[in-house]
C-alpha cells in the first residue's frame, strides 16, 4: 500500500528482529541487582531500538525521537526502582518512552517542533516522488487519527501496533485483562475507521 | 467486510514505516547511565493479593452493571417513555463531529497542546431534522473577502487550510432561514468539523452579532510545524470552540510567524519605521531545508534575512563614512501594476582592520549536550570555534562553558590559545540540555573578565534545544538584556537541523544586542566566523533604526518587505531608548519597498522618499552620541526598466520574490517558483564568481521542483484568504 522509501527499513525486517526474550531480560536485570555495569549497557542494546521506533511512528520527526528516547533512558534509570517487574522491563519502558512524549507536547513553553512529518522522511532526489509523497501523506493521516484517539485507546493502539507489544503485556502491564485490551483496541479500531475512511472519501 | 476493513486499518498501523535508527544513539544513552545504578530487589509476594482485589472488583462492577443494564431496559420499554420531553433541537448547532462518533473525546489536555497553524474545516449543514442539505452556501469570515464554499450531496462544505483564528460563520440556502454564527474559533488540527442547522423557513431567524475576525495580520502567531509540502501540518485534531483563545500566545512554538506587511496608504500614513537586522540565518536555514528536499515552513521565512544574506557590490564610497547610502528603484517584473516599483535602500557599514580593532574578551558557551552528538553538531562546533580561535589576535581572551545536565566553566578566560584549542577538541557529549545554567555561568563569567573599550561576547554555541532549566526563556532573557546593557554582547549560532530552534535563538541574539546565525557545514562555519569575524566582533552602530518617509505626491502606496519582527513605532524613531538592530564592521543591510507611483510623474525633480537613518557609533571608546543622517531617493534613481536596473537591485528582488514565495505571502500569490528559479539564473551572470548567488539559484530551482512535486500547494490554499489588514 505505501511505497517503500529510501533509507528506511522495511516494517517486515523490523519485526523480524525478536524481542529480547524474558530470559534474557531476567539475566541482565539480576545483573543489575547485583550492580553490574553492563548490565545497564545491555538492556540499552536490547530494548533502544524498538523504543525509537515505538517514539519515532508517534512524533514522525527523526530528531526528536532520538532525543524523546535519550529522555526516556534518562527517566526510567530515575525511577528503576520503580519497575515492579509486573510486566517485563521493555513493556515498562515503552510506558515510560509513551509517557515522555505526551508530556512533550503537553508541555507548555516547550520550545520544540511538534508535527515535523518533514524531517520523518530521508529525502530522496529520484523520481517516483508522487508516490513517496501519497505515502507520507497516508503516514501523517494515521498518526494524526491514532493520536486524536481517546487516552486509553490510544495507549493500546500504539503500545500493540506501534510498539509492537504483545496483548498480553498490555495487560500485565496496565492491570486488566488480555479481554479488556483486545475489546479497547476494538473500539479503537473501529473509529479509525471512521477517521480514516472519512480521508479517503475526501 | 468489515473484517476486511478492520484488517486494514491494522495493516495501515503496523504499516507505518520507521528510518533507520541513529548512528551514536544507544551510545549517547549509554553515556547517560549514572554511575553505580542498581535495581533492588523487588518486592515480596503481592500478586496474589492484587487478583483478589481485582476479583472483588470484577464481581462489585458486574452488580453494578447488571442493575444499569436492567434499569436501562426497563426505562427504554417502559410507559415512561413516550412522555419523555423532547428536549427542542436548538435553532443552530455548532458542535464537533468527533462527538458522534459514541464515546470518543479527544484528550483535552492534549489538544490544549496542538500548535495551532491552519485547519481544514468542515462544515456540515443540516435541516431540523438531521438530513443534510446540498447547495448550501456557507461563509468563514466577513461577508465581504470571507471564504465561502458551497455543500455537497452531503451537506459538507469544505475550506482547506483555513488559518486559526475567530471566524464569523454564516449558512444560507434558498427556502432556509440564513443563520450566522459569531466566534467560531479555529486553534489549527486537522479536520475540524462543525455542524450548522439551518431552521425550517417558518422559524424566527436567530441573529448573532457578528465578531469583527482577527486580521491583524501582526498578531497572528502560528506554531509551525514542519512539513513535507511546506505548509502546515497540525499533528493532532482539534475541536472548534473549545481551544485556547487566539489572543493569547501559545505555548508550543518553534517558529514564529510575524505575518506579513501590508500595503499603506501614503495618504494615512507616510512613515515606515523599523530597526536594521543584518541576521541571516532564516536564509541558511531555508537553505538547508532546500538541500534536504522539502519546501522550508512559511514561518522560518524572513524576508529580510535572505535579502542581507547576500553581498550586492555596492562599491563604499567613502570608507571614513559610518555608512554608505545607496537608494535606488525600478520596475519589477514580479510586480502587482504597471504603477508598482521596487525601491532598495543600501546600506553599507564601513569595514575595520582587523588589526585595529579592540582586543576581544569571549566566553564561549558550547552546548555538549546529547542531542549535540548526532550528526557530527559538536564536531562542526569544534572545527567551527578552532577557525574562530585561527582568526584571534594574541592579546584575546578566551574563556570556556560547557553545559549538559548541568553548566561548568571549562576554562576561565585565558590568551593561552592553546590551551583553548586542546580544551575544545576534548569536548564529549554528556545530559540533557541545561542551556539555562550554561548562559548564567557564561555571563558570571564573562561579567568578571569584562573590559572597558574591549569587545565583550557570550558566543552560544546550541542546536537550541533547552529541555532543562528551571523556568522558560523569559528569565534567561532578562539576564542577557541586562548585560547586553553593560556592553557584554551575545552571538548565538544554532547548529543541527531536526531541532533547531529558530524563535529562540534569534530572540536571545536580539536581546544581546547581538547577532545569530545558523551554521550547517563547515563553509558556513568559515562565512559566519572567519569572513564576518570583523563584522560579528566589532559593532559600529548600535541601535540602528531606519525611517523611510514617502512623498505623498508621488506615492500612492507602498509596503516594506520584510522586517515585519523590527516594527518600530513612526513617533519613536528619535525616542533613543528603543531598542533596535546593532551593525557590525562590513555588514549590508538593505530595505526593500513596493510601491504605487500616483500616475503621470515627472521625471527627473521629485523626491520619492527620504530615508533617514538614527544610530549611536560604536568606537573605540564605546558608544557615542547619537547620529541622525538622511539621504533622498528621487524620481531619476528610478530605472525606466528591469534590464537597466542595477544588478545589485535585480539580485535583491530575485531573493526577495523567492522568500516571499517560500513564506506564501498574500502579495507573491501572482508568482511562481519556477519564473523566480529563472530569474536567479539570470543573476548569476551579473555576479560571476559569487558561490552565493550560484547557490541561489540552485535553491530556487530545486525549490521550484519541490513546489511542483507538492500537489496540495496550489495558489488558492497557499496564499492567505485576505490580504493583511492595512495599518
Amino acid at each position: 500500500m505505501s511505497a517503500p522509501h529510501a533509507g528506511e527499513r522495511a516494517t517486515l525486517e523490523a519485526s523480524n528482529e525478536r524481542t529480547p526474550s524474558a530470559g534474557d531480560e531476567a539475566a541482565l536485570l539480576d545483573a543489575l541487582r547485583d550492580g553490574d555495569p553492563a548490565a545497564a549497557r545491555g538492556l540499552v542494546d536490547a530494548t533502544y531500538g524498538r523504543i525509537h521506533d515505538a517514539l519515532f511512528r508517534l512524533c514522525g520527526n527523526r530528531d526528536l525521537a532520538a532525543d524523546l528516547t535519550q529522555e526516556t533512558y534518562r527517566k526510567a534509570w530515575q525511577s528503576l526502582n520503580d519497575f515492579g517487574g509486573r510486566a517485563r522491563f521493555s513493556t515498562w519502558l515503552f510506558r515510560i518512552a509513551y509517557n515522555t512524549f505526551l508530556n512533550h507536547v503537553r508541555r507548555p513553553l516547550r520550545l520544540v517542533p511538534l508535527a515535523d512529518t518533514q524531517a520523518a522522511e530521508v529525502p530522496d532526489p529520484t523520481p517516483g516522488r508522487d508516490a513517496e509523497m501519497a505515502a507520507r501523506d497516508e503516514h501523517r493521516q494515521v498518526r494524526q487519527a491514532v493520536l486524536a484517539l481517546g487516552e486509553q485507546q490510544r495507549f493500546v493502539v500504539t503500545a500493540h501496533y506501534w510498539a509492537e507489544l504483545p496483548i498480553a503485556e498490555i495487560a500485565r502491564l496496565e492491570g486488566v485483562t488480555g479481554a479488556a485490551i483486545r475489546k479497547r483496541l476494538a473500539r479503537a479500531l473501529g473509529i479509525l475507521e471512521v477517521t480514516l475512511l472519512q480521508e479517503v472519501t475526501r | 467486510m468489515i473484517a476486511s476493513r478492520r484488517r486494514s486499518i491494522e495493516e495501515r498501523l503496523a504499516s507505518l514505516p520507521v528510518p533507520e535508527r541513529p548512528p551514536g544513539l544507544a551510545e549517547a544513552i549509554k553515556r547517560e547511565i549514572p554511575p553505580g545504578l542498581r535495581l533492588l530487589p523487588p518486592p515480596p509476594e503481592e500478586a496474589p493479593r492484587s487478583r483478589h482485589y481485582w476479583q472483588l472488583a470484577a464481581a462489585l462492577f458486574v452488580t453494578v452493571a447488571g442493575g444499569l443494564l436492567c434499569y436501562h431496559l426497563l426505562r427504554e420499554s417502559g410507559p415512561g417513555r413516550a412522555q419523555r420531553p423532547v428536549t427542542p433541537r436548538p435553532p443552530l448547532v455548532v458542535r464537533p463531529l468527533e462527538s458522534s462518533v459514541p464515546a470518543q473525546r479527544p484528550d483535552s489536555a492534549l489538544q490544549a497542546a496542538v500548535v495551532p497553524g491552519v485547519a481544514d474545516v468542515r462544515v456540515r449543514v443540516v435541516d431540523p431534522e438531521g438530513r443534510p442539505l446540498a447547495g448550501a452556501t456557507v461563509t468563514l469570515g466577513r461577508v465581504a473577502g470571507g471564504r465561502v464554499a458551497t455543500t455537497d450531496r452531503r451537506g459538507v462544505a469544505r475550506f482547506r487550510s483555513l488559518r486559526a483564528g475567530t471566524y464569523p460563520l454564516r449558512g444560507e440556502l434558498a427556502g432556509f432561514t440564513t443563520v450566522e454564527r459569531s466566534g467560531l474559533r479555529i486553534a489549527g488540527g486537522h479536520g475540524v468539523v462543525v455542524e450548522l442547522t439551518l431552521p425550517a423557513p417558518l422559524e424566527e431567524s436567530l441573529t448573532v452579532t457578528v465578531a469583527a475576525p482577527q486580521t491583524d495580520a501582526r498578531s497572528i502567531a502560528v506554531g509551525a510545524m514542519v512539513s513535507n509540502n511546506g505548509g502546515l501540518s497540525p499533528l493532532l485534531a482539534s475541536t472548534g470552540g473549545t481551544a485556547e483563545p487566539n489572543d493569547q500566545p501559545y505555548g508550543d512554538m518553534f517558529f514564529r510567524s510575524y505575518g506579513v506587511n501590508p500595503f499603506v496608504e501614503t495618504d494615512e500614513d507616510a512613515l515606515s519605521t523599523f530597526g536594521l537586522d543584518v541576521d541571516t540565518g532564516s536564509y541558511t536555514l531555508a537553505s538547508a531545508y532546500l538541500r534536504d528536499g522539502h519546501l522550508p515552513p512559511t514561518e522560518a521565512i524572513r524576508v529580510e534575512e535572505f535579502v542581507n544574506a547576500f553581498r550586492y557590490g555596492d562599491a563604499a564610497v567613502d570608507d571614513r563614512a559610518d555608512f554608505t547610502l545607496r537608494a535606488e528603484g525600478s520596475p519589477s517584473p514580479f510586480a502587482a501594476g504597471a504603477r508598482y516599483r521596487l525601491l532598495r535602500f543600501h546600506l553599507r557599514a564601513r569595514t575595520v582592520d582587523p588589526a585595529e580593532r579592540p582586543p576581544a574578551i569571549l566566553t564561549f558557551v558550547v552546548d555538549v549536550s546529547g542531542s549535540m552528538a548526532r550528526e557530527d553538531r559538536l564536531g562542526l562546533v569544534k572545527r567551527a570555534l578552532a577557525l574562530l580561535l585561527d582568526q584571534l589576535r594574541p592579546g584575546d581572551r578566551v574563556g570556556l562553558v560547557v553545559f549538559g545536565s548541568q553548566g561548568r566553566v571549562l576554562l576561565p578566560h585565558t590568551a593561552d590559545h592553546e590551551r583553548l584549542r586542546a580544551a575544545i577538541n576534548e569536548l564529549e557529549p554528556e545530559g540533557s540540555t541545561n542551556a539555562e545554567e550554561g548562559l548564567r555561568l557564561a555571563y558570571d563569567l564573562a561579567a568578571q573578565a569584562r573590559r572597558e573599550g574591549a569587545i565583550n561576547r557570550v558566543i552560544l554555541c546550541s542546536d537550541g534545544v533547552a529541555n532543562v532549566g528551571a523556568t522558560g526563556p523569559d528569565s534567561i532573557l532578562a539576564r542577557i538584556s541586562e548585560e547586553a546593557k553593560r556592553g557584554i554582547e551575545l552571538t548565538t549560532v544554532g547548529f543541527g537541523m531536526g531541532n533547531y530552534n529558530d524563535v529562540l535563538m534569534e530572540q536571545l541574539a536580539d536581546r544581546g544586542n547581538g547577532h545569530y546565525a545558523y551554521v550547517d557545514r563547515i563553509d558556513e562555519a568559515r562565512r559566519v566566523f572567519v569572513e564576518d569575524l570583523t563584522g560579528t566582533l566589532q559593532t559600529i552602530a548600535a541601535d540602528a533604526k531606519v525611517q523611510v518617509e514617502f512623498n505623498p505626491r508621488v506615492v500612492e502606496r507602498w509596503r516594506l518587505l520584510g522586517y515585519e519582527n523590527r516594527d518600530i513605532e513612526d513617533e519613536r524613531f528619535r525616542d533613543d531608548r528603543v531598542d533596535a538592530g546593532e551593525i557590525g564592521a562590513g555588514h549590508e543591510v538593505t530595505a526593500l519597498y513596493e510601491v504605487k507611483l500616483r500616475p503621470l510623474l515627472r521625471r527627473g525633480g521629485p523626491v520619492v522618499a527620504t530615508l533617514r537613518l538614527r544610530y549611536r557609533p560604536v568606537g573605540a571608546n564605546g558608544p557615542g552620541p547619537v547620529v541622525e543622517t538622511a539621504h533622498e531617493l528621487r524620481a531619476r534613481d528610478i530605472a525606466r526598466s528591469w534590464e537597466k536596473a542595477s544588478p545589485g537591485l535585480r539580485l535583491a528582488a530575485v531573493v526577495a520574490e523567492l522568500a516571499e514565495v517560500l513564506k506564501k505571502s498574500y502579495w507573491a500569490r501572482g508568482s511562481t517558483l519556477a519564473e523566480v528559479a529563472r530569474r536567479a539564473q539570470a543573476a548569476t551572470a551579473d555576479f560571476p564568481g559569487d558561490q552565493r548567488v550560484g547557490e541561489l539559484a540552485e535553491l530556487a530551482a530545486r525549490a521550484a521542483a519541490l513546489a511542483s512535486a507538492a500537489p496540495t500547494a496550489t495558489d488558492e490554499d497557499a496564499s492567505p484568504e485576505t490580504p493583511p489588514d492595512q495599518r
